[in-house]
C-alpha cells in the first residue's frame, strides 16, 4: 500500500500522480493534513505499546499502517484558516469566535490568529506523530530530512564540487559596496523563502531583485539582514526534476525577455519563455546525484543557471516543487514516472 | 534577439530550434507550428522545412556551405525571419537540446464525451455522469437540439457536480434568457467552460463576467448531429497536448464516448453505428468492444488528401461525414482546404461534395 500524505487543496501534481495511480492499478490511501480534524475520521495511536495495529479510517477508506510499503510525502499540512464548518467542535468554537454576528474586532481578530495557530500547530504534530508509527516504511521524500536551508544547500554543493553564486548575507553597508565592487552586478533575495504580502493596494511578492548603486546609496550604515548574491549572466536557466536517481531537465530560455530576465517567475502571458527540453552532460549528472544523496533526498526539483561564460551554477533544490511546469513543456509526463516508481516500490 | 547580440555568438555556433516548434511539412508548403505561442506559427517554404528538420544542429555557414553558396541571400533573409520569430536559437552545444518526445498519453480511459438531447431524449443524467466519473472523463459537452428550461438544465447539471470532470460545455437552444442568468449559472457551475446559444436571433460573442467564460450567441441553427464535422481554421488548436494526440491518434474520436438524441453510445452522435443504448448497456462494456476502439487509432497520417496537408497535427477531424461514405480513410467531407493547390474553398459549393451530401441527407 502507497501513504500519500498531502493537503487537501490546490494539489494539481498529487491528483494527477493519484489518477495515474488509479490507471496503473497502485493501491494507495490518501491523508490530508486536513482530515485529522473532521469529524468523519477516526484513529486512535497509542504510544505505550509497541505491537499495536494501527488503522486510519477516513470516511469510508481506511488504511492499516502495517500494510504500508512506502510513503509519498507532499505538502506540510498547511491550515490557512481554520475550518469551522467540518470540525466536530464547530459549535464550541464558533461561540468563541464569534460570539455576535457583528463585525469582528481587532481583538477578536487577534485571538481568531492565536487560536488558528494553537490549532494549526497541533494538527501539524499529531500529523508528524505518524512518522514514527509506519513501521517498515521507505518515504519519498523523509520529511524529516528535507529540511535544509537555501544556506545548507548551497554549502552541500560546494562540498559536491557543484559551482555555486558568491552569497554573502550582511547587515553593513559598507559590505555590499565591498560585494558590488567584486562582482559588478549582483541581486538581492530573501534569505529565507520569497514571501506574497496581501494589502489593501494588492499582492505584492517579494522576488529576486538587482541592487544598484543609488540603492546602496540609499541604505543606512546598518539595516536589516540582506542576502546578496553576485548577478549571473545566464545563458539560459534549468529547471531539473530528480526521481530515483534519474534526471528530467528543462532549458528556460528567460533572458530573450525583460520582464522575466531576474526572476522567471514573473510570467509574460504573451509571449512566455521558451522552455524545452535539455540533456545533462554525464558528469553534472553524477554530482547532482551526490548532491541529493548528501542532501537524503530521493526526489526534488533543482535550479541552476547555464551562464554565457559556460559554467552551471546551483541556486537551490526544492523537495516537494509541483512538476506541471516542468512535465508539460517537455512532454515528460513525470506524474506517471512517480506513480511507477511508488508502485515499484510497494512491490518490491 | 538581444540576448544573442550581448552573447557575441560567434559564427561557429550552431542553430536549434526551439523544441516547442514543430515544422510539419505539406505538398505545396509547411506549417512550422509554434506549441507555446500560437499565435506566431508561420507558414514557411518546403525548402525551410529541409533546412531546419536535416541541417539542424549546423552553423549558418555550413547550411550556405550546403547549399554551395548560391543561395546565400535567401539563407540569410531565412534566419533573419527565424531569429525575429524567436523559433531557433545560437549554441556552440547543440547536442544539449533534444527534439521533444512525441509520445501520448493519459490516465483517463475516456476524456471526453458528447451527450446529444432533444425534446423526445429522456437520458438519466446521474446515471452517464458517475460513468463518465468512473472513466475518468476531463470533458463534456452537451449539446441540446431543443430549448432546455432553467429546470431540466438545472438538472442536468446538478448531475455533474461532485465527479472529476473538468470542463463542461453547453450548445443551447436560444430561449431568451438574459446574460444574468448564465452569468448566475456560471458561478453556480463552476465547470461550466464555454456556452454556445444557437438560434440566436443576434449574433453577439462575449464573456460571462467575472469568470471570463465565453459565451457565443450565434444565428446559426443546430438542430441534429449532421450540424458537426466542419473542419475550419477556427477550430486548430495548437499546443503539445493535442499535437502529440494527433500523431497516434484520431483528432476528434480518441477516448471519446458519445449519447446520442436516442440514448444510443456511439463513437459520434452523427455516425449510424451504435454499440447499445445507455438504458441497458453500460460504457464500459462498449468500451470491452475493440471495434468501438478502432477509429480512435486512424490519425491523419492514413487519412487521404490529409496526409499531404501541413495542418494534419493541429486541425480536427471527422469520420462522420467524408467525401467517399464507403471509404472510412477518406478526406473529411466539411473541409474546405485544398493541400494540393495551398488554398481554402468554400466545402459547400464544390459539386463533387454536393453529391455527398444529398448521400448524407444534409440539404
Amino acid at each position: 500500500m502507497i501513504l500519500l500524505l498531502a493537503k487537501d487543496d490546490l494539489a494539481v501534481t498529487e491528483e494527477f500522480v493519484i489518477d495515474w495511480l488509479h490507471y496503473l492499478d497502485g493501491k494507495y490511501f490518501r491523508l490530508n493534513g486536513e482530515d485529522f480534524d473532521h469529524s468523519t475520521t477516526s484513529f486512535n495511536f497509542d504510544l505505550s505499546n509497541s505491537n499495536q495495529n494501527i488503522t486510519f479510517k477516513v470516511s469510508e477508506k481506511q488504511v492499516n499502517f502495517n500494510e504500508i510499503n512506502i510513503v509519498w510525502y507532499r505538502r506540510t499540512y498547511g491550515y490557512k484558516k481554520y475550518n469551522l464548518i467540518d470540525s466536530p467542535n464547530k459549535d464550541a468554537l464558533h461561540q468563541i469566535l464569534y460570539p455576535s454576528q457583528n463585525k469582528i474586532s481587532i481583538n477578536e481578530a487577534r485571538q481568531l490568529r492565536d487560536i488558528n495557530k494553537y490549532i494549526s500547530d497541533e494538527i501539524r504534530a499529531t500529523f508528524r506523530s505518524l512518522r514514527g508509527l509506519i513501521p517498515k516504511t521507505k518515504w519519498l521524500s523523509n520529511p524529516d530530512k528535507i529540511n535544509f536551508s537555501k544556506i545548507d544547500q548551497l554549502l552541500v554543493a560546494k562540498n559536491c564540487n557543484i559551482d555555486i553564486p558568491a552569497t554573502t548575507i550582511t547587515n553593513k553597508k559598507v559590505e555590499i559596496q565591498k560585494f558590488k565592487l567584486a562582482y559588478e552586478n549582483i541581486i538581492c533575495k530573501s534569505v529565507y523563502e520569497t514571501k506574497a504580502i496581501r494589502s489593501i493596494k494588492g499582492v505584492f511578492a517579494i522576488y529576486t531583485e538587482e541592487i544598484h548603486d543609488d540603492d546602496i546609496e540609499a541604505m543606512d550604515e546598518t539595516i536589516f539582514p540582506i542576502l546578496i548574491q553576485e548577478k549571473l549572466e545566464k545563458e539560459y536557466e534549468l529547471r531539473i526534476f530528480y526521481l530515483d536517481k534519474k534526471m528530467y531537465a528543462m532549458a528556460i530560455f528567460s533572458q530573450n525577455n525583460k520582464t522575466t530576465s531576474t526572476d522567471f517567475r514573473k510570467y509574460d502571458k504573451e509571449t512566455p519563455n521558451r522552455t524545452v527540453p535539455y540533456s545533462l552532460s554525464t558528469k553534472l549528472e553524477r554530482k547532482i546525484i551526490k548532491l541529493m544523496d548528501e542532501l537524503k533526498l530521493k526526489t526534488g526539483s533543482l535550479d541552476f543557471v547555464k551562464t554565457i561564460d559556460n559554467r552551471y551554477v546551483f541556486l537551490e533544490v526544492n523537495p516537494v516543487g509541483q512538476l506541471g511546469m516542468v512535465s508539460g513543456p517537455c512532454n515528460y509526463f513525470l506524474e506517471k514516472e512517480i506513480a511507477e516508481y511508488l508502485i515499484k516500490e510497494d512491490l518490491k | 534577439m538581444k540576448n544573442q547580440k550581448n552573447k557575441n555568438y560567434n559564427s561557429k555556433d550552431k542553430f536549434v530550434l526551439f523544441a516547442t516548434c514543430i515544422p510539419v511539412k505539406g505538398i505545396t508548403r509547411s506549417l512550422l507550428c509554434d506549441m507555446q505561442r500560437p499565435n506566431n506559427s508561420n507558414f514557411i517554404p518546403n525548402i525551410l522545412y529541409e533546412i531546419l528538420t536535416e541541417l539542424q544542429g549546423k552553423s549558418i555557414s555550413q547550411v550556405k556551405e550546403h547549399y554551395h553558396n548560391k543561395a546565400d541571400d535567401v539563407i540569410d533573409e531565412y534566419f533573419t525571419f527565424l531569429l525575429e520569430k524567436e523559433f531557433i536559437f545560437f549554441t556552440d552545444n547543440p547536442d544539449s537540446f533534444p527534439s521533444l518526445d512525441l509520445k501520448w498519453q493519459s490516465p483517463y480511459a475516456i476524456t471526453n464525451a458528447i451527450i446529444d438531447s432533444d425534446e423526445k431524449s429522456s437520458h438519466n443524467w446521474k446515471l452517464i455522469f458517475d460513468q463518465l466519473n468512473a472513466l475518468g472523463c476531463e470533458a463534456v459537452l452537451i449539446r441540446s437540439y431543443s430549448i432546455l428550461d432553467n429546470i431540466e438544465l438545472a438538472t442536468i447539471l446538478n448531475a455533474s457536480e461532485g465527479s472529476r470532470l473538468k470542463n463542461i460545455q453547453l450548445i443551447l437552444k436560444y430561449d431568451q434568457q438574459e446574460l444574468d442568468y448564465f452569468d448566475d449559472l456560471v458561478k453556480k457551475y463552476r465547470r461550466l467552460g464555454y456556452i454556445i446559444i444557437h438560434s440566436s436571433p443576434f449574433e453577439k460573442f462575449t464573456n460571462v463576467e467575472m469568470l471570463q467564460i465565453p459565451i457565443h450567441f450565434t444565428l446559426e441553427v443546430i438542430d441534429s448531429a449532421r450540424c458537426c464535422g466542419v473542419v475550419q481554421p477556427d477550430y486548430f488548436t495548437q499546443n503539445i497536448a493535442s499535437f502529440t494526440e494527433a500523431q497516434h491518434h484520431n483528432s476528434c474520436l480518441n477516448r471519446k464516448i458519445t449519447i446520442d438524441v436516442n440514448g444510443e453510445i456511439k463513437n459520434c452522435p452523427s455516425m449510424t453505428r451504435t454499440f447499445g443504448n445507455i438504458k441497458d448497456t453500460t460504457f464500459e462494456e462498449v468500451l470491452d468492444d475493440q471495434d468501438f476502439k478502432n477509429l480512435w487509432n486512424i490519425n491523419k497520417d492514413k487519412i487521404l488528401v490529409c496526409k499531404d496537408c501541413e495542418f494534419r497535427y493541429v486541425c480536427t477531424d471527422c469520420r462522420a461525414y467524408i467525401d467517399e461514405p464507403d471509404n472510412i480513410l477518406s478526406k473529411p467531407l466539411k473541409c474546405g482546404y485544398n493541400p494540393y493547390i495551398g488554398k481554402w474553398d468554400e466545402w459547400t459549393s464544390n459539386p463533387l461534395k454536393q453529391q455527398v451530401m444529398e448521400y448524407y441527407g444534409m440539404n
